[in-house]
């Protein structure tokens, strides 16, 4: 029997649900943590592209 | 959601540190990198734009009354060449302009976003200008290579990954090798802790089409393994060759996965990254919600990748992965919508000046129509809508509302913008952007709303039925020619779009003549960032326990929960870019495990051979010539379908097709059982000038085929690399028998075409090999012994 027979045999179906779970699972941990950060630490970061520079010429 | 910026939390407040300052740095940017890149966006934006309207020509001009004179002169003959040279012609030309859209135009505005705002938010130059240098120009060489080879026929046959195996060596090189390596060195030594969220967006861009380019071109080239083995070289066309290694559904697989993901990754991450920074910049504000843009970026990762499969809905892939792609890509409008709110959420405030700012007229408009196109493409995705839609001019017009709104207004808002700061003047002539803006959006709207029309007036026709349940408009051409007043108006709306290009570069041209004799090139100051300590990692850096009286697990509990973990990710890029790699892999293996390695994915059908040799060089014509642009190869389970073409495609019919020739599109029939329809005369003649055999066809004509001589010896080399790739091919692959073989296959096919009453002489010419390989398509499942096949293809129907 070959390799691939085996793996060709394995159920693999499952895989794809099982990560649709984990994917929803990892979203979900994103979100929370997202939600929890400091203000002041969000806003000190969105601050970064307006600063970065001298005069512009217009 | 959006954090309001008070006295009470003034973002720019220091932490108290635990160190001393560290010294400061003094560092320049370099913006002649960026005036290299934001040029050639404009010249390639002109060039892939331009030859839009030259192939969207090309479907009009062969009903042209190329008889009619004025003068005694016959004006329409100059644009007869349009329909009858061989590097013309639209099979050739369509890739050429898709592939100049995506890798010439919006490659070169993202290297401009990158570079002007990577070095901006790291506090850094890029690592090495030498790499900079390498990156602008080898890509633009690889532009230059995609445009003399393309044209010439030399095409892997997949759609946005046609280049053959030299050139994407050097892209591999080009992207990673300088650009990769140059952007992740300066992120490394950036002196800004925090890495904004465009940088996220631009590492996912990078790592993810690093290894959609690399396994989606794993390919052996023929020519040179014929001159590996034999020592016998082979002409130009031969060593450019080359056979993916998969095959048939695997092949298709692997080609969407890539195909959708160079849409996700190539065209929005960064965009995203550069409306993440663009868009408050012009706005001078913060983003709406920097929150928002973190989900946003973590969906779009996590979620994209699995939706390639929805280009698939009825073929012959499984459909569990089609479902899966279709889920997937229904979510995926969600996080999409949130990055457009975020985008256009941003001008709070600020909503006054869109009238007067040309550059924040094109955002505004450029993210509305990434929400338009975001929320039609889950749409498209859904099976019963993509019955409809798949084939036709429905998914050019979603494609162009995204290519020339969301990517062509965000580049060119962008430009706007970076001229008068790169070139340090004043923008020439606002006025002029603002007519640039208004010729684009008009030219848009024409274009797809033309385009929808013809795309939804095909769909329908197609599965039209009359009362006595026969098809309404069994002919083909009948959906053709309804679609002809469309097609003219896609191109007036071209036009359009073309037009305000060049007023962008009237605008790009005298802005530059305007710049000082020597720019200013300020030096900046900052502290290099202090190596993470690990007690400082927690206290000073990223934030502190609000828990006083607890043990120190509890404190650490507690970062924890405040998320410093991810805080940390953010500031560490190799561990981020880990991360999202893992990410989009995990992603791309559980779904592609499973379809390679799942056997009755993939029923065998025993009647099924692989390809005769001349069959095989015609099936190569038929790549190079780029049919699959507007041929699909693939009868969907859809009873209007099977009554047109015949029998459903089945997955066992494709396991010799290194490529797989599915399509995406049809501007002319499906081709699948093409095989044994017409005779070998008719399709001669048919090749010889299409409208001859078919009223009101806007097929080209293929002359040089009839002239050019088929390379016999050549013959070998394809069968021995299909053999390589596990293709049966038994005696064949013995020296000589191809090549003998072919010419054995040719001259009958020769003697029926003389016999038919068609000319003489014509068996050794290129034409026969694709006439072979025509007469070949979808005819080996009729061939099917009665007992064993039934079985498979009720186990098929139930896939």
């Amino acid at each position: 029997m070959r390799l691939s027979d085996i793996l060709g045999h394995l159920d693999l179906t499952v895989w794809p649900k099982m990560a649709l779970v984990l994917f929803l699972a990892v979203f979900a941990g994103v979100t929370w943590r997202v939600l929890r950060t400091s203000r002041a630490d969000i806003a000190r970061a969105a601050s970064l592209p307006i600063d970065d520079e001298g005069a512009p010429h217009v | 959601m959006s954090p309001a910026i008070t006295a009470d939390h003034p973002h720019t407040a220091p932490r108290p540190s635990v160190r001393p300052p560290a010294a400061l740095e003094s560092f320049s940017y370099d913006d002649d990198i960026v005036r290299k890149f934001l040029l050639m966006t404009l010249v390639w934006g002109l060039v892939a734009t331009l030859a839009g309207v030259v192939i969207a020509a090309q479907l009009v001009i062969p009903n042209l009354p190329f008889d009619w004179a004025f003068l005694g002169m016959k004006p329409f003959m100059l644009l007869k060449p349009l329909t009858d040279t061989s590097w013309l012609t639209f099979g050739r030309l369509r890739p050429l302009h898709t592939n100049a859209a995506i890798f010439a135009f919006a490659g070169n505005a993202i290297f401009a976003a990158v570079y002007y705002s990577t070095q901006r938010l790291c506090k850094s130059r890029m690592w090495s200008d030498t790499l900079s240098r390498l990156h602008f120009w080898g890509w633009q060489a690889i532009i230059v290579a995609a445009a003399v080879t393309l044209p010439l026929g030399y095409t892997q046959g997949k759609e946005y990954a046609e280049l053959e195996w030299p050139i994407d060596i050097m892209i591999a090189v080009v992207w990673l090798g300088f650009f990769g390596t140059n952007f992740f060195m300066t992120i490394k030594n950036r002196r800004e802790r925090h890495m904004y969220v465009a940088l996220w967006f631009y590492i996912a861009t990078i790592v993810t089409v690093t290894v959609l380019h690399v396994f989606n071109n794993l390919s052996l080239p023929i020519g040179l393994y014929h001159f590996l083995t034999t020592g016998e070289s082979m002409s130009t066309e031969v060593f450019m060759k080359s056979y993916p290694v998969y095959a048939g559904v695997q092949d298709a697989f692997m080609q969407w996965w890539y195909g959708h993901n160079a849409v996700a990754f190539f065209l929005t991450t960064p965009f995203l990254g550069l409306m993440y920074y663009f868009m408050p910049k012009a706005a001078e504000r913060p983003v709406y919600s920097y929150r928002l843009s973190i989900i946003h970026f973590w969906s779009l990762v996590f979620i994209y990748i699995w939706a390639g499969p929805h280009h698939l809905h009825y073929t012959a892939l499984p459909q569990w992965a089609s479902t899966l792609g279709m889920l997937f890509s229904v979510m995926l409008w969600m996080p999409s919508w949130g990055g457009m709110i975020n985008g256009l959420l941003t001008l709070r405030g600020a909503w006054h000046k869109v009238s007067s700012d040309p550059v924040l007229k094109f955002f505004v408009v450029g993210i509305t129509f990434y929400g338009m196109a975001t929320f039609e493409g889950p749409m498209l995705s859904i099976k019963s809508v993509n019955s409809l839609s798949h084939y036709t001019d429905w998914t050019i017009a979603h494609v162009h509302s995204g290519a020339l709104g969301w990517n062509g207004f965000m580049a060119f808002g962008m430009m706007y913008w970076l001229l008068p700061r790169l070139f340090q003047t004043p923008l020439w002539s606002r006025k002029l952007a603002s007519t640039h803006f208004w010729l684009g959006t008009i030219g848009i709207l024409l274009y797809i709303s033309a385009i929808y029309w013809a795309g939804i007036t095909q769909g329908l026709m197609w599965r039209a039925f009359d009362q006595t349940g026969r098809l309404a408009y069994p002919d083909f051409i009948e959906s053709v020619n309804a679609i002809q007043p469309h097609y003219w108006v896609r191109l007036i709306g071209g036009l359009m779009y073309v037009a305000g290009i060049v007023l962008a570069g009237v605008n790009f041209l005298m802005t530059w003549r305007s710049r000082p004799a020597n720019y200013d090139v300020p030096v900046h100051q900052a502290a290099a960032l202090a190596p993470l300590a690990r007690e400082a990692r927690y206290a000073d850096e990223v934030g502190s326990s609000r828990l006083t009286g607890n043990i120190e697990a509890g404190r650490k509990l507690d970062m924890f929960l405040q998320g410093t973990w991810h805080r940390r990710w953010e500031r560490l890029p190799l561990r981020f870019t880990v991360w999202t790699i893992i990410a989009v892999g995990v992603a791309s293996l559980f779904e592609i495990i499973p379809t390679f390695l799942i056997r009755s994915n993939v029923p065998t059908i025993t009647s099924v051979k692989p390809y005769t040799p001349l069959e095989l060089a015609g099936r190569d014509i038929y790549v190079a010539e780029g049919c699959y642009n507007c041929h699909s190869q693939m009868i969907r389970p859809i009873f209007a379908e099977t009554k047109r073409y015949g029998e459903y495609s089945k997955p066992g019919e494709f396991v010799y097709d290194h490529p797989f020739q599915w399509g995406s599109r049809r501007i002319g029939p499906d081709l699948a059982r093409e095989g044994g329809k017409q005779s070998d005369l008719w399709h001669y003649l048919h090749f010889k000038d299409p409208a001859q055999i078919t009223k009101g066809s806007i097929m080209p004509a293929y002359p040089h085929l009839l002239e050019d001589e088929l390379d016999f010896e050549a013959v070998q080399a394809r069968v021995d690399g299909m053999a390589m790739l596990g293709v049966p091919y038994g005696d064949a692959v013995k020296e000589g028998h191809a090549a003998a073989s072919a010419r054995e296959q040719a001259a009958r096919i020769g003697e029926n075409i003389a016999q038919q009453g068609g000319p003489e002489g014509v068996a050794t010419r290129q034409v026969t090999a694709l006439i072979a390989y025509m007469q070949r398509l979808g005819t080996d499942i009729k061939n099917a012994p009665a007992a064993a096949p039934a079985a498979d293809t009720a186990k098929e129907v139930g896939k």
